[in-house]
Parts: C-alpha cells; structure tokens; sequence
C-alpha cells in the first residue's frame, strides 16, 4: 500500500465524510468487480454505466497517467489497497448544529492535518440541541464544545447559588 | 444522584466504540486512558466491568446486555463497580445489582456505595477467632465448632441436609442479633423462596439479606452475587455489627466463572477452569475474618462457604481447592446419611482448625471424650460385623456410642441451644440413660425438647453453664436426674 499511498492521497482529496467515503468504496468495489469481466477493453470503458460519470473520469485520468495499473491482479490488488487506505483512515466524529459545506469541511481537514499531520475522515452528524459550537471525538477523547453545554454549566451555577441565597 | 451516560462522557472526556458482542463480554475500543475492573457505561444505559485490556480493545463483561449493537458509543466513568448497601436490605430479597426481586417495591432508606472488590482487611486490623458461634447444631457445636471470624467449608453431596443445617445456623444467630445474608448462586428461584419461607417461619427475618442469582440469570449476575453479598457483609460489619455470611455453593459459582472465562479466551486449566479459580474464591474468602474497628470494637464476617461433591468425592479440584482458602471443613456424608443420620455429618473426617481456641475447657473436655466414645464405637461396630459373641465391654461401647448418635440426630426445627446440649450430654455421661436401649433414649430427649421449649430446665441450665469441666457436669446433673424424671415422667 505504502508505493501507492501518494496516488491514494490525491485520489480521496475530496472525501472528506463518513458518507462520501462509503459513496467512493462502494464505486470502488463496483469497480473491481469489473477488472475480469468486459472483454479486453480499457477499465475505464468497462464500468461506463456502472458508476458516477465524476468516478469513470478519476479512473480514465490514472489510466492516461498510468497510475492504475493494467494487469488483472496488478489493478485488484491497486484497488483493494485503496479500500484498504481509506477504511484505515482517521476517523473524527464531529456533530454540529449545522450540516457544513465542502468548503467548511475542506478548511476543517486543512487545519486537523497541520494540527496532527494525519488527513481525516470526519463522520458528522447534525443535531440542532446543541445550538452552536460543536461535539468533537478523536482518538477516544470526547470534547464537548457546544453552546447547549455552556449554558446549562451556567444555569446550574445559577441554581446552586439561588439554593445557598435561600439557605 | 444516578449519572448518566452524558454525564460521564463530560466528566472523563474519553469515548469508546463497542466494535464485537460475543454473548455477555464485549470488546469496546477508544477510551484510552480505561483501567482493569472499572466500570463502564453504554449509551443505552448499560453498565459493564472492564475484565483486562488488549492493545486496541478493552474486554468487558457487561452486566446487562438488552440492545447492545456494535458502534454503539460508551463512556468510562472512572469508578469500580459499587452496591448500594443500607438498613433498608434488612429482610429484604435482592439480586446481584441489589435490586428486590421480592415484590416489595425498591429498597428504601439511607445507602452507602460499596465496592464489590475491595482489598481484604490487613493483618494489622486482623483479631483472634475467640467468640464461639454456636449454630444450634449439637454435632457441629460439640464436635466441630465454629468461631465468630471463621471460614468454614460445608461440603457434601445434593440433598444430604447442608442447607437445612445452614438455616438452622441462620435461625440461631439472626435470634442473637447476628445480620445474617444468605447468597444463592445459580439456585432454583423455589429454593430461593424455601429459605424466605423458612426465615419468615422463624419470625428471624428482619435480620436477614437473601441476594439470589438463579439458573435462569446471566452467568454475569451469577458471578457477581457472591461480591455483592460480602460488600453487603462488610456494609453491617462497618456499621458495628457481627455478620454471617453464606454462599450456597461456591461449586457452582465456579461452573459459571469458567463460562466467562472461556468467552473471554482465557486458557482452560485443570478441568477448563481458568488458572486463576483458587485466586478469586481465596479473594472473597479473605474477605471474613475477625478485625478490630477503628473505635477499638471487634467485628467478625463469618463465611460458611458450600460445595456440592458426587458420591462423597471430595477430590474435586474446587473442593480441595475450597478446602484448602478455609479454616476447617464440614462434610456431609451420603453413607451417614443413607444410613439415617439427620444431620449427616461425619464428625471423623470433618474438622475445624480454629474452633476449639474458642471453647471453654468444659467444651473441650467433652468433645474430647465423645470422640473418644465414637471412636471406640466404630472399632466395635467392625467388630460386631463378624458376628461373633460380644463381650460385655464392646457391647456398652456400641449402647453409648447408639446413644449418642440418637442425640446428635436433630431434625429441621429443632435448635438447640448450648445449655440444652450441655444438659444432653451430661445425663448421658451420668449414666442416666444406663439400661434403656436407644429408642427409649430417643422418646426422652423428644421430651426434654418439649419440656425445654415450655420454659422448663432453665435453671439446670443456667447452673450446668458455670460448670469448669466434665466431671463438675457429671456431678451437678448427677444430683438433678430426680427433678428431670419428676419432669419427664409426673
């Protein structure tokens, strides 16, 4: 995996979701199951209808620069290697009040990979109670940076100190 | 205040994913900073116990197991698994999360959080075993006795009488005050409700705990029930109160440890029980014991552990090893009890290695001398069976030791009392019963019971307790035999 793993990076440059990412794996693998089958025509020309017109032109451009190899078992080893690269890939669980845009998500990827020098694979999910901010998980460590949160610190002080007044 | 899920997941900052469920264990990966035996929390609700910790994954026996799906999220929450433990379990029947399973509504008053696994008490806190426990049992509390503090293995096989003898002990001390908690594991949810029956009975209940984990438990609820009972024990002990503790039968618990234990890939030893099985029988065990409280009171958990054998074997690697954690054993003999004998115990290879430090010398003396009578009884049944002519001696031996064994035999609601026993055994070595054949002895001391329970013979027993030694009891029973034919037989 390690001799392709800069053709992998710029292949996922824009996965970026837990969703894009099992949308690309499932091309992926509808892709491989066309390696042995179609006659003797390019990969490329073979899954013409199979999968997304974005998918066939990432496929058709590895091929004119040659990235993807030719050989049956050569190209199957090459895109399980791929499944491989992006299942093992960070995973970072992120839920917010609000579903993010490519370009939040592309500037959030800039900033995690200068922060640990890792790309990763956020899995978001979207819940409005939180009002503003975010819940982060990575690496088994939980952070809670919402609004809702703050709030309901701040009300508890309130209460607490409303109880000692009453004492 | 019961933390939730959210709750921990704040506190500790550390989240997890269960990432396989392989029936109650659990392999849970994430939460890097989790530690061997806390507790752990599902987003469900569901509690579990990290077992031990692989490089990726933490193995968790979970503690309930409805709704568990992989990826489901967990928390730590930097606890070890507690019990709530207060008065209020007083009378009370509970599971092995002390939740009642009585039908009586939830367990009320104050509580206090108790570790199901702590350290055992250090030598330092640690007393001699001094006070007798008296059971109620005449052959146990003559021949076998028991001390407060004591561990004490009651082994033999299914329905020789070790529980009936159990309750009787429990009937005894709950009376004096002692808080008595009875561990069923993995029993018949009948037997469970025989032993509530039976306390009720006594009017005993209201000092006892049953915590039941039947057959039809998880094997998790199984495995636990026995530290929850002694984190109850250890609740009323620090509270300042005696406490017997039994656990009916470790046999079994073992059984279902070894089914976790292979669940959990741990290596089969000696008959596939994991290699640590004497490790966590020991731990609890060392958990009774006799200590001195901080206010300078000594307290006591007695432990009457029990183990179920086949036809008498007591090879077995959980007997011997059971026998080996405890301070004496008392076996239940199928032969004794095919035989007749009520209790069935066999008093020859039963023994008890910290009891007779307990007995007065009056005790002592007579424990010596009916074993010396038993004995000699044995060796002149085995004469007799030759069925050759006996000579006058050896038939005396066969009378007495007859005689005897009709007054160790005791059946279910009969508890005797020391000074009952006393007043026994001394009109037997008076020679009162010198001439009657054994069943006429059976018909006294049937009256003596009665007559016992209707208020009379007490001040011959308040006098034959000041007795120093044999030959004072012989004596003083010697100038009462008038007042008790009188009471016998007018």
């Amino acid at each position: 995996m390690e001799k392709w793993e800069e053709i992998f990076d710029s292949i996922t440059k824009d996965v970026k979701t837990t969703n894009q990412r099992d949308a690309f794996l499932e091309q992926v693998e509808e892709t491989s199951r066309w390696i042995y089958k179609g006659g003797k025509k390019t990969l490329s020309e073979k899954i013409k209808g199979a999968v997304s017109e974005e998918f066939r032109k990432l496929v058709v451009d590895l091929e004119t620069s040659s990235q993807i190899p030719t050989g049956g078992a050569e190209a199957k080893e090459f895109l399980g290697d791929l499944e491989e690269y992006l299942n093992k890939s960070t995973l970072v669980k992120l839920t917010l009040a609000f579903f993010p845009s490519q370009d939040f998500l592309e500037k959030l990827s800039v900033w995690f990979k200068k922060q640990t020098g890792k790309g990763a694979i956020f899995d978001v999910q979207v819940k409005e109670e939180i009002i503003a901010g975010c819940l982060f998980e990575y690496a088994g460590e939980y952070r809670d940076y919402s609004l809702a949160s703050k709030l309901d610190d701040a009300l508890e002080k309130e209460l607490e100190e409303a109880k000692l007044v009453k004492l | 205040m019961i933390k939730t899920y959210q709750d921990y997941l704040k506190q500790t900052g550390e989240v997890g994913s269960i990432e396989a469920i392989v029936q109650s264990i659990v392999y849970v990966s994430g939460l890097p900073g989790v530690r061997p035996k806390e507790t752990i929390v599902a987003e469900g609700g569901q509690r579990g116990i990290v077992q031990s910790l692989e490089a990726d994954l933490a193995e968790v026996l979970m503690l309930d197991t409805a709704n568990l799906t992989t990826h489901l999220s967990v928390a730590r929450t930097g606890e070890s698994f507690t019990v709530a433990a207060g008065e209020g379990l007083l009378g009370r029947v509970v599971d092995a999360y002390v939740r009642s399973i009585d039908g009586l509504g939830p367990i009320s008053g104050e509580k206090k959080d108790q570790p199901i696994d702590p350290g055992a008490p250090g030598i330092v806190s640690r007393v001699r075993v001094e006070r007798p426990l008296e059971t109620g049992v005449s052959i146990v509390d003559i021949l076998i006795p028991i001390g407060y503090g004591q561990r004490e293995l009651v082994i033999g096989d299914k329905k020789t009488g070790k529980t009936t003898f159990l309750l009787q002990t429990i009937a005894n001390q709950a009376a004096k005050g002692t808080i008595c908690i009875y561990v069923s594991i993995g029993k018949k949810q009948d037997d469970v409700k025989e032993v509530e029956n039976y306390l009720k009975s006594k009017n005993i209940f209201n000092n006892c705990v049953i915590v039941g984990a039947n057959a039809a438990d998880p094997a998790t609820m199984i495995y636990l029930a026995p530290y929850t009972g002694m984190a109850i024990a250890e609740y009323f002990r620090d509270s300042g109160r005696d406490c017997l503790i039994i656990f009916d039968d470790l046999s079994n618990h073992a059984k279902f440890y070894r089914e976790i234990s292979l669940l959990l890939k741990r290596s089969p030893g000696r008959g596939s029980y994991p290699g640590d099985i004497f490790h966590i029988h020991a731990a609890l065990l060392e958990r009774a014991g006799n200590i001195t409280t901080a206010s300078g009171k000594n307290v006591s958990i007695t432990a009457l552990p029990v183990a179920e054998t086949l036809e008498g074997d007591i090879t077995g690697y959980i007997q011997t090893n059971l026998m080996a954690i405890t301070d004496g054993h008392i076996f239940f003999d199928i032969e004794e009890f095919r035989k007749g004998a009520r209790p069935a115990i066999n008093p020859a290879t039963s023994v008890s290695r910290v009891g007779n430090q307990t007995k007065a010398d009056l005790d002592r003396g007579l424990a010596q001398l009916i074993r010396e009578d038993l004995s000699s009884y044995q060796r002149s049944l085995e004469i007799a069976r030759f069925g050759v002519e006996l000579p006058a001696k050896t038939r005396a031996q066969i009378d007495l030791g007859e005689k005897i064994g009709v007054i160790f035999n005791q059946d279910v609601t009969s508890i005797l009392p020391r000074g009952l026993q006393l007043v026994l055994m001394g009109l037997l070595l008076a020679g009162y019963w010198q001439g009657k054949n054994a069943s006429l002895v059976k018909v006294d001391v049937i009256k003596i019971f009665q007559k016992y329970d209707k208020g009379e013979f007490k001040d011959i027993e308040k006098q034959i307790v000041t007795c120093r030694s044999t030959e004072d009891l012989i004596s003083l029973v010697r100038t009462k035999t008038s007042k008790i034919t009188e009471a016998l037989y007018v």
